[in-house]
C-alpha cells in the first residue's frame, strides 16, 4: 500500500498548528481516496464505507475553515491506495483514531478551535464506523 | 400504513348513519318536534355538503371544461338552493334531535363529513397573507397534491354527491302527522323541496359520471387520504420484530419526504443543506439502495414459498433496480468529493431523517437486532422466512422497501433542486488542483466553474433516473402482493408524478437554460415550473384526446411526446429469464 505511511508521518512530524492542519487536510484526503478505492468490493461494509468517506470529506472541508491553514498553490492528488476492504478499514480507522487525537488537543483554545473540534469529530465518526467492536 | 385515521375512516361514519335503521325507534314520538329537529339537521347536512363545494381547493375543478367541470357548477349551484330552501324559518332552539332518531343520524352524518373535511385541510397551510378568503390554501405536505388533483377531485364529488343523495332519500321517509299545525306542515313541505335540489345535485354528477366515470382506484386513494401529522423522530429499538421494524422504516421514510418538501423548483440555498449535509444525504441513499436491495434479495425465496409464484422474478427486477440506484447513488456520493460549499456545518433535519432511514431498513436488512452502519464486518442477513413469513409479513416488508424506494428518489429531485440553488448563489467550490494549470489561485478551492456543476446535476439526474426505475419496480411488487403502499402508485399517477414521467432528467427546459449558461434563480425557478405545467397540459390532452378517438375512431392514438418519454431499455419486452440472464451483460448500458 504505498504512500500509507505518508500521513502517519505527517502527523507525528507536525510540530505547529498550521503544520497539523496541513497534515490533518492530506490526512482526510488519503483517507477518502482509500475508502473510495474500494467500496465496490466492501460487502456488507459497504455503509460503513460510505458514511465514513462522508465524514472523510466533511473533516477535510472543516479543516479549510481554519485560520490558520497554511496558504498552498495546487495540491496533488493523494496516491492509490491498495489493499483489501478489510485491511483499508483498519488503515482508515487507526488514521481517523490518530486525527481525533492530535485535533482534539492541539487546537484548543486558538481561532481554529471550532474547525478543528469538527474535523475531530468527523475522524472520530470514521473511527467508529470502520474500527472492529473490540477496538472501539 | 401510517396508523393515523383516514378521510376515508370518517366518511364511513358518515354513511352508516344514512342508511336505514334496523329497529324502528320506540317510545312516544312527538313528531312536531321530530319535523322541526330533521328539516335543521338536514339544513346542516346541506351545510357540510355545500361546504366541500364551496371550498377554495377544489374551485379550480369549477373553472374547467368538459363534464366535471358543469357537474361541479351545476352541484354547487342546487346545494346553494337546497340550504336557502332548508334554511328558512330556523333557530337553534328547535334544532335538538332525540337518540336514535332520523334527525340525530343526519345531524352526526353532518359532523362526520364536516370532519372528513377538516382532516383534508391539515394538508393546507392558512392562505398567504393578504389573499382573500376565496385563496386556495398553501400546500403543506405531499399529500396536498393529491387532494386537488383531477381524479381525487371527481372522486370527492362523486362521493359527496352519494351523500347527498343518501341523505335526500332518508329525509324523505318523514311523515306528515294528521295533527301537524299549519307551521310545522310548511316546515315539513320544505324537506322535500330541498330534498328535490340534492337529488339535482346528484344528478349533475351522475350526468358527469356517464362520460368520464370515477374509478375504483380514485376513490381509494380518497379514502385512504390520512390525517396530516409529523411523526415523532424515532429510532429502531434493539431487537424489535420485523412488524415493528417494518413501521418503522413507513414512518422514516414519511418523515423523510416530508422534509424534502420545500426543496422543490422554488427551493432557494440555505446554509442547512450544505455540502455535508449532502454527502451524508447521498451516503445514506447509497445505503439504502443497498438495503433495500438485501432485503429484496432476501425475501424471494420465502415469497415462492408463500404462493406467490411469480413474485421471484418480479423481485429479481427489483433488486437489480435497486442496485442500479444504489451505483447511480455511489456516483453522487464521489462526484461531492471534488465540491464544496462555503459552509458545512450542522447537517440539516432532513439529512437526519434520511440517515434514519439507512438505519432502519439496515435493521430490517440484517439479523443483527442492534445493527448499525459500524456492525458490516460480521452482518448476517436476516432470514427469509422472518421477512416473508406469511403474507402480512410480505406486503409488511414490500411496503417498508416500496416507501424507503420513494423517498431516495424524492432525494434525488431535491438533491438536484439544492444543487440549482446553490450554483444560482455560487456557493458551490472545487479543489484548485481540478483547475487547469492557467487558474493561478493562492488557496486550496475556487468557484465552481459551469462544466464541474453540470457534472454533479447529470449525477443527480443519474440518481433520479435509477431510482425511480426502482420504484416502479418495488411498486410493481406492491400491486403484486396487495401491499397498503400500493396507494403511493395511485397518488403518483393522479397527480403526474409517476417516475415515468417527472425526473429530473426530465426537465428539458430548464436543461437548456442550465447549457445557456443561465444562473438566475428566479429564471431557473419559473423554467422548472413550466416544464412541469406543460407535463401535465400534455397528460391531460392525451387523456382527453384517447377519450376522442375511442369514441369516434380505431385510429391509433399519437405517441407520447419525446420531451416525456423514457429511454427504453435495450432488454424492454423481452423474456423475463432472457432479461434476467441479459443483465449479467447489459448492466452498465442499463444504468448509463
Amino acid at each position: 500500500m504505498d504512500g500509507d505511511l505518508r500521513p502517519q508521518a505527517l502527523l507525528a512530524a507536525a510540530a505547529d498548528l498550521p503544520s497539523l492542519l496541513a497534515a490533518a487536510y492530506e490526512t482526510f484526503e488519503h483517507i477518502l481516496a482509500a475508502l473510495r478505492s474500494a467500496e465496490e468490493s466492501a460487502g456488507a461494509m459497504l455503509p460503513a464505507f460510505v458514511m465514513a468517506a462522508a465524514a472523510a470529506a466533511n473533516g477535510r472541508d472543516a479543516i479549510l475553515t481554519a485560520p490558520s491553514l497554511p496558504r498552498a498553490g495546487p495540491q496533488p492528488p493523494p496516491p492509490p491506495i491498495g489493499g483489501t476492504p478489510l485491511s483499508i478499514a483498519d488503515h482508515a480507522a487507526t488514521l481517523g483514531l490518530l486525527l481525533e487525537s492530535r485535533l482534539a488537543t492541539a487546537a484548543a483554545g486558538a481561532a481554529d478551535e471550532d474547525a478543528a473540534g469538527r474535523a475531530a469529530g468527523c475522524a472520530r465518526r470514521i473511527h467508529q464506523l470502520l474500527a472492529p467492536a473490540d477496538d472501539r | 400504513m401510517t396508523g393515523n385515521a383516514t378521510f376515508g375512516e370518517l366518511w364511513r361514519l358518515a354513511a352508516e348513519q344514512l342508511r336505514p335503521p334496523i329497529e324502528p325507534v320506540t317510545g312516544d314520538p312527538s313528531p312536531e318536534h321530530d319535523i322541526r329537529a330533521t328539516a335543521a339537521a338536514l339544513h346542516r347536512m346541506i351545510t357540510a355538503v355545500a361546504g366541500y363545494l364551496d371550498d377554495p381547493l377544489w374551485q379550480a375543478q369549477g373553472r374547467r371544461f368538459g363534464p366535471w367541470g358543469r357537474a361541479f357548477t351545476e352541484a354547487r349551484r342546487a346545494a346553494h338552493h337546497a340550504g336557502q330552501i332548508s334554511g328558512q324559518g330556523l333557530s337553534d332552539a328547535m334544532s335538538k334531535p332525540r337518540d336514535g332518531t332520523l334527525a340525530a343520524r343526519l345531524d352526526a352524518a353532518a359532523r362526520s363529513l364536516t370532519a372528513a373535511r377538516d382532516l383534508l385541510h391539515t394538508h393546507f397551510g392558512p392562505s398567504p397573507a393578504g389573499a382573500d378568503y376565496t385563496a386556495a390554501p398553501v400546500p403543506r405536505s405531499d399529500w396536498a397534491e393529491v387532494i386537488t388533483s383531477g381524479p381525487v377531485t371527481r372522486a370527492l364529488l362523486a362521493t359527496v354527491a352519494g351523500q347527498a343523495r343518501d341523505a335526500a332519500g332518508q329525509a324523505l321517509t318523514l311523515t306528515l302527522p294528521s295533527q301537524a299545525g299549519k307551521r310545522v306542515t310548511a316546515r315539513w313541505r320544505r324537506i322535500p323541496h330541498a330534498c328535490t335540489w340534492l337529488q339535482a345535485l346528484d344528478a349533475a354528477v351522475q350526468a358527469a359520471q356517464l362520460q368520464e366515470s370515477v374509478t375504483d382506484s380514485d376513490l381509494r386513494l380518497l379514502y385512504a387520504i390520512p390525517v396530516h401529522d409529523v411523526p415523532d423522530r424515532q429510532l429502531p429499538a434493539a431487537a424489535a420484530p420485523v412488524a415493528a421494524l417494518s413501521a418503522g422504516v413507513v414512518t422514516a421514510a414519511d418523515r423523510a419526504c416530508r422534509e424534502e418538501r420545500g426543496l422543490g423548483p422554488q427551493v432557494q440555498w440555505t446554509p442547512d443543506m450544505n455540502a455535508a449535509a449532502l454527502r451524508r444525504a447521498a451516503a445514506a441513499c447509497v445505503m439504502t439502495c443497498f438495503h433495500c436491495e438485501v432485503i429484496l434479495t432476501s425475501l424471494a425465496p420465502a415469497a415462492a414459498g408463500a404462493g406467490y409464484a411469480e413474485l421471484p422474478g418480479v423481485l429479481d427486477d427489483a433488486t437489480a433496480a435497486a442496485g442500479a440506484a444504489r451505483s447511480e447513488w455511489l456516483a453522487v456520493a464521489r462526484a461531492w468529493d471534488q465540491m464544496t460549499t462555503d459552509y458545512s456545518g450542522f447537517p440539516s433535519e432532513a439529512t437526519t431523517d434520511i440517515e434514519d432511514l439507512g438505519l432502519w431498513t439496515g435493521r430490517l436488512a440484517y439479523a443483527d437486532p442492534s445493527w448499525t452502519p459500524a456492525h458490516g464486518r460480521a452482518a448476517d442477513l436476516r432470514p427469509s422466512a422472518e421477512l416473508g413469513g406469511d403474507r402480512a409479513a410480505i406486503t409488511g416488508t414490500v411496503t417498508a422497501a416500496h416507501y424507503a424506494t420513494r423517498s431516495v428518489y424524492r432525494f434525488a429531485a431535491a438533491g438536484h433542486a439544492q444543487v440549482v440553488a446553490a450554483a444560482a448563489a455560487r456557493r458551490l467550490y472545487v479543489p484548485t488542483r481540478l483547475l487547469p494549470e492557467s487558474y493561478n489561485i493562492p488557496h486550496r478551492i475556487a468557484n465552481a466553474p459551469a462544466g464541474h456543476v453540470d457534472a454533479l446535476l447529470k449525477r443527480y439526474d443519474g440518481a433520479g433516473r435509477a431510482s425511480g426505475r426502482a420504484l416502479e419496480t418495488v411498486a410493481d411488487v406492491a400491486e403484486r402482493v396487495g401491499a397498503p403502499s400500493h396507494v403511493l402508485t395511485a397518488a403518483a399517477r393522479a397527480t403526474g408524478r409517476s417516475p415515468a414521467k417527472i425526473t429530473p432528467g426530465n426537465d428539458l427546459l430548464l436543461q437548456t437554460l442550465q447549457q445557456m449558461g443561465v444562473t438566475d434563480p428566479d429564471l431557473l425557478h419559473r423554467a422548472s415550473a413550466l416544464s412541469r405545467q406543460a407535463g401535465l397540459l400534455l397528460e391531460e390532452g392525451r387523456t382527453r384526446g384517447a377519450r376522442r378517438y375511442a369514441i369516434n375512431s380505431r385510429q391509433a392514438l399519437p405517441a407520447r411526446p419525446d420531451f416525456y418519454q423514457q429511454p427504453q431499455s435495450p432488454l424492454a419486452g423481452q423474456d423475463p429469464r432472457r432479461r434476467a440472464a441479459g443483465r449479467q451483460q447489459a448492466a452498465p448500458e442499463l444504468e448509463a
